[in-house]
């Protein structure tokens, strides 16, 4: 599978579900954590998908987006890391402290919310 | 906020919901608003004021409770606030709830009137449904976020537990109600409690393997962001944050200073 090179403005979704939704509408920052164990975070890159398609597997989920420059600005890789059924998969690598995952939480966007 | 606008504060009376016989007043501040028609309200009337000048409501011969609704924190507009009030949370806006005859000033004028939110009633409930899901975690399988999530560690709700059993006893701080927090699941198994107003930000996470309590607050001053994060110690010092986060200021933030309890 071809390797694309993430541009900082590409956007990024991460799926979310409705207990990280809040009242206003914003997204908590605890759906911004690393997978259990490691340093990266899933998204799927928004060109090579769509939103219906990041969830489709997981209804439950709805989607947030963000851009890969925020996440750079926020000193960490964003690789695009195709996976099998998966060609938009990709990770953003690093340490996710508070501080960043809440700045990720803060410039990330619902594009599709979750069902309730 | 902008002490031009002739909007800054409105006032509208209002019948409490639940078949209760007060009346409850709500004061908002900021913004423009839609002239509210229905007859839903049986009094309506916008006051219209400077934000930039003192606002004191006292009497308007009508019985009951007065809410005022700020936008921002509440050292952004000059409120006199009688007896003890108290304070909810509501979404972005700041509440101030108090009980009291009110009087609006003779040279604040009248203006027909607008739409506000009603408060969430009732912080008791609020506290509730949050405690409420923190039990709700626990019944999460292995995988519940779609990214290989850890089910919620047993240990991480009991200390969520404890926590919000010290938050009910803290409730009050400076006789000003500490507003119910937002609590969501964390994937790697914990725990993160969360209060959010405006540029203010406080959040307490209960993380596993080994359990850790953290904390982390932030807001926003003169000399740009401030934050301070840390392990969470003692209750005191979870009341410290909490006082910071509903009365301070960010520079109490700065000066907030938690000693190392000693090694046993």
């Amino acid at each position: 599978m071809k390797i694309e090179e993430i541009l900082n403005e590409d956007k990024l979704y991460r799926r979310f579900l409705d207990v990280w939704l809040k009242d206003d509408g914003s997204i908590s920052s605890a759906a911004f954590q690393n997978t259990s164990h490691t340093d990266v975070m899933s998204v799927d890159l928004a060109r090579l998908t769509t939103p219906e398609k990041t969830v489709s597997q997981y209804p439950t989920c709805g989607v947030a987006g963000f851009l890969a420059g925020l996440a750079r600005k926020l000193e960490q890789r964003v690789l695009h890391d195709p996976i099998l059924g998966n060609i938009a998969h990709s990770k953003v690598k690093g340490q996710k402290t508070t501080g960043i995952r809440k700045k990720l939480a803060k410039g990330s966007t619902v594009v599709l919310p979750p069902p309730r | 906020m902008n002490p031009q606008t002739n909007m800054d504060f409105c006032v509208i009376d209002h019948s409490r919901p639940n078949n209760t016989e007060e009346v409850w007043k709500i004061v908002k501040y900021g913004g423009e608003y839609p002239t509210h028609e229905s007859g839903d309200f049986f009094q309506e009337r916008a006051m219209v004021a400077s934000a930039a000048n003192l606002f004191k409501v006292t009497d308007l011969s009508l019985t009951g409770n007065v809410t005022l609704v700020t936008s921002g924190t509440s050292s952004d507009i000059n409120v006199e606030i009688p007896e003890i009030p108290w304070f909810i949370n509501d979404k972005t806006h700041r509440i101030i709830v108090f009980n009291q005859r009110a009087r609006l000033p003779q040279e604040m004028t009248w203006a027909s009137c607008i739409d506000v939110e009603l408060p969430k009633w009732g912080i008791e409930t609020r506290f509730n449904q949050a405690f409420q899901r923190i039990g709700r975690f626990a019944r999460f399988p292995e995988n519940w976020d779609s990214y290989d999530a850890k089910a919620i560690d047993r240990e991480c709700i009991s200390r969520g537990v404890s926590i919000f059993k010290e938050l009910v006893k803290l409730r009050s701080i400076a006789e000003v109600q500490i507003p119910a927090p937002f609590v969501a699941p964390l994937s790697s198994g914990g725990i993160q409690i969360e209060w959010e107003e405006g540029e203010r930000y406080l959040e307490v996470s209960i993380t596993p393997d080994p359990l850790s309590v953290d904390y982390f607050a932030t807001d926003k001053a003169k000399e740009g962001q401030l934050t301070l994060e840390g392990s969470l110690r003692s209750t005191s010092a979870l009341k410290e944050l909490l006082t910071w986060f509903v009365i301070g200021t960010a520079e109490d933030l700065a000066q907030l200073y938690f000693e190392e309890p000693p090694e046993e």
